[in-house]
């Protein structure tokens, strides 16, 4: 039987490390956002993981600020990924070339 | 402490992570990403974080997952409505990522501030509203500010630009 500390440790580096696979091998950006949120969600994992044993929950508050961020992360890409694809037609990472049109 | 919820969480987690690397469909991604979603605010309960799994399933698998949803069917068209998404850099990616994998393992195998063990508390929301406007107050309103900013940028970059 696996210590519960350990494997919660265990699946939050999991999420990590599958999160940046994500963002580093798929050529979609919006695919690329997912794997944005997998690794803020890592993170969040390990932090509640390191609140359990704390009376004063701190990691479960900064959790919540994790979840607040990351809201207002993925507005604004969407925002700024509608605009991209308005003017190349595309979110195909590797034609997205030019930082000026 | 119930062990069996734990892996079964864990298992989803681990599952649909895993599919979702090799997965092409944008749309089944996108599912996918709400069953991890799900189960990683399963895991939170188990953890004692009832407050933050409600958040998480009422902020992630509801707000984000729609938005990226709102995103997928606005900027992928396709005639035969699939949106295939295919891969590059495999080789180095997973190379990266091992290393990544490994320096996890030895930084988390030679650390000593594991904590020792999980113990129940209760009265959370309480808890968490009084730290929110004591302890916090600063990044509290700081991250309300923030929240201001997002909106009045997200709507003004996401309008059509008058000059293209």
């Amino acid at each position: 039987m696996l210590d519960p500390i350990i494997f919660g440790l265990v699946i939050g580096s999991f999420l990590f490390c599958t999160g940046l696979l994500i963002v580093i091998i798929k050529k979609n950006a919006i695919f690329v956002m997912i794997g944005i949120e997998l690794m803020l969600n890592g993170a969040n994992v390990n932090l509640v993981v390191f609140s359990g044993s704390d009376p004063n929950i701190q990691g479960q508050l900064m959790g919540i600020f994790v979840v607040v961020l990351a809201a207002a992360e993925s507005v604004v890409a969407l925002a700024i990924m509608l605009n991209i694809f308005r003017h190349f037609q595309t979110l195909d990472l590797n034609s997205l070339k030019k930082l000026k049109y | 402490m119930n062990e069996g919820w734990m892996y079964f969480f864990g298992l989803l987690i681990f599952l649909s992570g895993l599919t979702l690397i090799f997965i092409k469909n944008l749309i089944y991604a996108a599912f996918l990403l709400a069953l991890c979603l799900l189960s990683i605010a399963g895991f939170y309960v188990i953890y004692n974080a009832n407050f933050l799994a409600v958040i998480q399933i009422l902020i992630y698998a509801g707000g984000i997952l729609i938005l990226l949803a709102f995103g997928i069917m606005l900027t992928n068209r396709s005639p035969e409505g699939k949106v295939i998404v295919g891969h590059h850099l495999l080789f180095f990616g997973s190379l990266l990522i091992l290393g990544m994998a490994l320096l996890i393992y030895a930084l988390v195998g030679s650390s000593t501030i594991l904590p020792q063990e999980v113990h129940q508390t209760t009265g959370q929301v309480k808890e968490i509203g009084v730290r929110f406007l004591t302890q916090y107050i600063l990044a509290f309103e700081l991250i309300a500010f923030l929240l201001l900013v997002v909106l009045v940028g997200a709507s003004y970059s996401g309008k059509k630009s008058h000059h293209a």
